[in-house]
């Protein structure tokens, strides 16, 4: 009689120990070793990540400083309004000529900055428009026009008006003068 | 008595009875759940020292991860290099779309006759045509409504009309040539007491050609990439002065020679946008 209880017993408590023990603690393994594999994925995208970062690090650095301070100048993150209507003054006194009614607006919304825009996305680029006039001969605002062309500062023209210049020509000059508009856009990266 | 027989008192057979011993199959099956039992008690016990050990190894795991998060800052880096690729694209587009009025007046002293003056004058952009106006005539179509051309206002004033038809003529030419001149149109003819003819004129003027790009013509531009070539030890380049540089100084400046080894650096992404640059050059 024993002898058949005791191996019912040792069934009975291996099948306890294997549900309530054994079951849980290999679904606990199973979990943990998936999220183990999940950490080492991690670790090893972390790995990638961190080459690609110093591959970019190093791309980044190449660039030499003078070089984005070019990239800066061509295309800035903002102006500054004074110092820009000063570079505008110094173009144009090299050619003896004096800038009057300067004026500079942002333009954030309009065509303009979707036309350019359209590069990147819409808001990337916004414009800023800036008008003057100035009195010169044709022959010298010909140069300041090539000088605004070719400023590293970008500057797209416009618009420009001539109409001949009373003030100019009363005073006998031999080359006649004419009084120009002018209406430019320059681009800042927003 | 018979003594024939001879009594032994020794027992011939075994006093006990013998009993047979039956194989009983209750110990195969004590064997067999001993053995279940205590598989079952160390299967239990080696899954718990695993479970153990793995869940260090995540904890372990874990840390490193923390660790190597802390290490590396790609965010700041990634937004670096992305706030610089934008800015190398934007500029390289708008370096593409550059205009370049001043070749307008070129133009025109191209296409104007010397018997003509000129008063007024305005250039500005063209919105209504977006490349398309059917007022005028020979107007290519393939420019898109974004992209509109530059349109010349004029009001001038002829010796006579004879001389007007014949400016109307070249004028007429040049647009039929299909390069700077979409389109134009005389309006407004009126005859002063003097006999001069004043009239309006509106030319259309294809805004392809006043892209800054498009000013320097192939020869120049071999020309200078020569010029770039010979300059290899160029000098430093000038500071620039209240943020104006001449463009054309650009392509030495930007050259891209290692001056120390004498070798060509390896192109990098700034590089690539100055190679554009030349070639918008």
């Amino acid at each position: 009689m024993f002898g058949a209880i005791v191996p019912i017993i040792l069934i009975i408590v291996s099948a306890l120990v294997g549900f309530f023990n054994i079951s849980p603690l290999y679904k606990s393994v199973v979990s943990v070793k998936k999220e183990v594999n999940i950490v080492e994925n991690s670790l090893q995208k972390i790995k990638e990540v961190e080459l690609a970062v110093k591959k970019l690090n190093i791309d980044i650095e190449n660039i030499s400083s003078k070089n984005k301070d070019k990239l800066d100048v061509i295309l800035p993150d903002s102006i500054d309004q004074i110092r820009f209507l000063n570079m505008l003054t110094i173009i144009a006194a090299r050619r003896d000529l004096v800038l009057s009614n300067l004026k500079i607006s942002n333009n954030e919304n309009n065509n303009e900055a979707s036309t350019v825009g359209s590069v990147g996305s819409k808001n990337e680029i916004s414009t800023i428009n800036i008008s003057f006039s100035t009195t010169a001969s044709y022959e010298v605002f010909k140069k300041l026009m090539n000088d605004l062309e070719s400023s590293l500062v970008l500057m797209d023209i416009k618009s420009v008006t001539l109409s001949r210049s009373s003030a100019g020509n009363s005073e006998g000059s031999e080359v006649p003068l004419y009084t120009y508009g002018v209406e430019l856009t320059t681009y800042i990266l927003n | 008595m018979n003594f024939g027989k001879k009594i032994s008192f020794i027992p011939k057979k075994p006093l006990t009875r013998k009993t047979e011993k039956t194989k009983h199959p209750v110990g195969l099956l004590l064997f067999a759940t001993y053995f279940i039992f205590f598989a079952t008690i160390a299967f239990y016990g080696g899954l718990y020292l695993y479970n153990k050990s793995i869940k260090n190894t995540l904890i372990e795991k874990t840390k490193e991860l923390e660790t190597e998060k802390t290490k590396i800052d790609p965010f700041s880096v990634v937004e670096k290099g992305e706030k610089l690729q934008k800015k190398i694209n934007g500029a390289q587009s708008l370096l593409n779309k550059h205009l370049a009025p001043s070749s307008v007046f070129s133009i025109l002293e191209k296409a104007i006759l010397k018997s003509i003056t000129l008063q007024e004058f305005s250039l500005g952009l063209d919105d209504s045509t977006g490349g398309n106006n059917d007022a005028y005539k020979n107007v290519d179509d393939k420019q898109t409504a974004t992209d509109p051309d530059f349109i010349i206002k004029t009001k001038g004033i002829a010796i006579n009309y004879e001389s007007l038809a014949y400016q109307s003529d070249v004028l007429k030419k040049e647009t039929e040539k299909r390069q700077e001149i979409k389109g134009f149109s005389i309006k407004d003819l009126s005859l002063d007491s003097s006999g001069n003819v004043s009239f309006n004129l509106s030319i259309i003027v294809d805004r392809s050609f006043l892209l800054y790009k498009n000013m320097f013509t192939a020869n120049n531009r071999e020309a200078q990439q020569a010029q770039v070539n010979v300059n290899v030890d160029v000098p430093a380049a000038p500071p620039i002065e209240e943020d104006v540089v001449d463009k054309n100084t650009e392509v030495k400046k930007t050259k891209t020679v290692d001056t120390n080894t004498g070798k060509e650096a390896t192109p990098s992404l700034f590089e690539k946008f100055i190679d554009s640059f030349k070639n918008y050059k």
